[in-house]
C-alpha cells in the first residue's frame, strides 16, 4: 500500500470496507495507523455491496477531498 | 523462565489457590432452597466444584508468566500439542464469555472500537482485544502470550483476530490450517495437517524450551480422550426424561472441556459431575420440576441471557436437552488415538461441526432430535458468529418438514448485547411457546 502511495504520490488513502467483512475490517485498524504515519490523510468508509454512495458518505468523500486541497 | 516465578508459581498452586477457595467458601451466601414456587429442581452439587477449578485457573494465571511457557488458544486448537510441552494456556473465547455472562461485552468491546475495529467484527474478538489494548478483565490478570495458536476449524476469523495479537504482543503465532471438508475427510488433507503438527515442534521446543517427549504427548491424549467422553456421557444423560440437567447447566459445565481439556482435573470434575448426575437419573431428579417439553438450542450460548432465558423456559416447563454447541466436544474426540497421535489429532479437529457441510450438520441435528426426543427447537442467528449463523433458516425449514420440529430464529449476539432487541424476542418466543403449546 504505502509502495503504490509513494509511486503515485498520492496524499490521502480511502479506505473502503464491506459490511461485515472480516479479512478488511481487521486490518484497517493497523493499515490507517501506518498511512497516518508517513503523512498521509486517511477515510475509512463503511459501505454495502452493490449500494451506492449515501448523501451522508457522499458528504465525508467532499470533506476528505477539501481536506486535501 | 525463571527459578523464582516458578517457585512462586508453584507455592501460589500449592498454598495460594487452597487458601484462596477455602475463604471464598466461608463467606460464600448460602443458597436458597428450592421452594415449592421455583420450577427448578434442586440444583448440582458439582457446581461449587467447578467454580472453584475455574478461580483456580484464573487465580493461577496471575502466577503463570515467567513460571510456565503461555500460550492463547482458539477453542478448537490441539492443545494437547501444546499441553506436552507445559503450556500454560489461556482461551480468549471463553474469558468472551466470562466477560459476556457478566454483561461487559459493549464496554471491553467499545474500547476496540475505540481502536479503530468494527463493531461487525466477532464480539469475542472484539472482547479480547479490548482485554488487550487497555488489560482490563474481570479475572483479576490474564499472563500476555509466549505464543498465539488458532485453528480455521472453528471459522476464519480467528486468522485474522490471533494476526491481529500478533503484531500487538509481537509473539510467533502458530497456524493449525484444517481444509474445510465439502464431503468425507480425505487422506491428502490428513497428511497435510499432520505435516503442519509436525512443522510445530522446534518452535514449540524454542518458545518453552522443552524437548518434545511422546511419552508425554500420549499421555496427555489419553486424558484430553478420557475427558471428552465423560463429558459425552454428560451430555447423554439427557437423554431421560426428566433431564437431569439442562443445556444452560451444561454451557456452564463446558467451561473444563474446553480449556482445560488434557490436564487431568478436567477428567477428574467430569467423572465427579457424571456420577452426580446418574445418581440423580436413579432418583428420578430432573433438573425442571415438571418437564413438559424437551428442547434443543443451536448455535452458541447468549451469554448475558442465560439466567434469563434459564428462568422463562422452566417456568413454562421446558427444559433444553441438547444443542450442537455443547455436543462440539463431545462429537469427533473418539478420533483421539495414542498410538497414531499426530493423524488422530487432524482426525478430531478437521472433523467438528463447522468444518462440515450443511448436510453434515443436518444429520447431526436430525440425530440429536430423535435421541433426545425434541420437541422444538430454538435457533440463535449469532451476529459474532458467522459460520454458525448461515444455513440455518434452510435447517429451521427442513427441520419442520422432515420431522415436524417447530423452531424459532432469535437473532442476537454472543456477548455484545446491543445487538440484542429484548421486544423482537419475546415477540418471537411467545409465538413460539403458543405453537409449542399447541402441539
Amino acid at each position: 500500500m504505502l509502495d503504490k502511495v509513494t509511486k503515485s504520490r498520492a496524499q490521502g488513502i480511502i479506505f473502503c470496507g464491506i459490511k461485515f467483512c472480516e479479512p478488511e475490517w481487521f486490518d484497517v485498524p493497523q493499515m490507517a495507523a501506518a498511512a497516518k504515519d508517513a503523512g498521509l490523510k486517511t477515510l475509512i468508509l463503511d459501505l454495502e455491496v452493490n449500494q451506492p454512495l449515501s448523501g451522508q458518505l457522499s458528504t465525508r468523500v467532499e470533506a476528505f477531498v477539501e481536506m486535501l486541497r | 523462565m525463571s527459578g523464582a516465578n516458578r517457585l512462586r508459581y508453584h507455592i501460589m498452586k500449592d498454598l495460594g489457590a487452597p487458601l484462596l477457595m477455602g475463604l471464598s467458601g466461608k463467606k460464600k451466601k448460602k443458597r436458597r432452597p428450592a421452594t415449592g414456587a421455583s420450577p427448578f429442581g434442586p440444583g448440582l452439587k458439582s457446581a461449587r466444584r467447578l467454580k472453584e477449578i475455574m478461580t483456580r485457573h484464573y487465580f493461577l494465571s496471575r502466577y503463570a508468566k515467567g513460571a510456565k511457557p503461555v500460550a492463547w488458544v482458539t477453542s478448537g486448537a490441539p492443545v494437547e500439542l501444546l499441553r506436552a510441552f507445559d503450556f500454560y494456556t489461556i482461551y480468549p473465547e471463553n474469558h468472551g464469555a466470562l466477560c459476556g455472562a457478566q454483561r461487559l461485552g459493549p464496554e471491553y468491546c467499545g474500547i476496540a472500537e475505540g481502536h479503530g475495529y468494527h463493531q461487525d467484527l466477532c464480539s469475542y474478538a472484539r472482547i479480547d482485544l479490548g482485554h488487550m489494548l487497555s488489560g482490563k478483565t474481570p479475572a483479576g490478570k490474564l499472563p500476555r502470550p509466549d505464543l498465539l495458536f488458532a485453528s480455521n476449524n472453528i471459522c476464519q476469523t480467528v486468522l485474522y483476530w490471533y494476526r491481529v495479537l500478533a503484531h500487538h504482543l509481537n509473539v510467533p503465532l502458530l497456524l493449525f490450517d484444517t481444509p474445510y471438508n465439502f464431503e468425507e475427510i480425505r487422506p491428502e488433507d490428513i497428511r497435510y495437517m499432520v505435516d503442519q503438527l509436525n512443522e510445530m515442534i522446534p518452535v514449540l521446543e524454542r518458545v518453552s524450551g522443552k524437548p518434545f517427549r511422546e511419552e508425554t504427548f500420549a499421555r496427555v491424549i489419553h486424558l484430553a480422550k478420557e475427558a471428552s467422553l465423560t463429558w459425552g456421557l454428560i451430555l447423554e444423560t439427557m437423554r431421560h426424561r426428566p433431564a437431569p440437567m439442562t443445556i444452560f447447566d451444561a454451557f456452564v459445565h463446558l467451561a473444563p472441556i474446553v480449556s482445560l481439556r488434557g490436564l487431568p482435573v478436567a477428567l477428574e470434575y467430569y467423572r465427579i459431575l457424571l456420577a452426580e448426575l446418574q445418581e440423580r437419573i436413579g432418583q428420578g431428579i430432573g433438573a425442571i420440576r415438571h418437564e413438559q417439553k424437551r428442547l434443543m438450542w443451536d448455535n452458541i450460548a447468549i451469554w448475558y441471557k442465560v439466567r434469563d432465558f434459564s428462568n422463562l423456559f422452566a417456568e413454562r416447563g421446558m427444559n433444553f436437552v441438547t444443542a450442537t454447541y455443547t455436543n462440539a466436544w463431545a462429537e469427533t474426540s473418539a478420533n483421539m488415538d495414542v498410538e497414531k497421535p499426530f493423524e488422530s489429532m487432524a482426525r478430531t479437529y478437521a472433523q467438528v461441526i463447522l468444518n462440515n457441510n450443511l448436510n453434515h450438520r443436518l444429520a447431526l441435528m436430525e440425530r440429536l432430535i430423535k435421541d433426545y426426543k425434541v420437541d422444538g427447537l430454538v435457533i440463535h442467528s449469532a451476529r459474532s458468529c458467522k459460520p454458525y449463523s448461515v444455513g440455518q433458516y434452510d435447517l429451521k425449514r427442513i427441520l419442520m418438514d422432515r420431522l415436524n420440529v417447530p423452531s424459532v430464529v432469535i437473532e442476537a449476539d454472543i456477548t455484545d448485547f446491543r445487538a440484542f432487541s429484548e421486544e423482537q424476542t419475546r415477540t418471537r418466543l411467545e409465538a413460539f411457546f403458543e405453537t409449542l403449546e399447541a402441539a
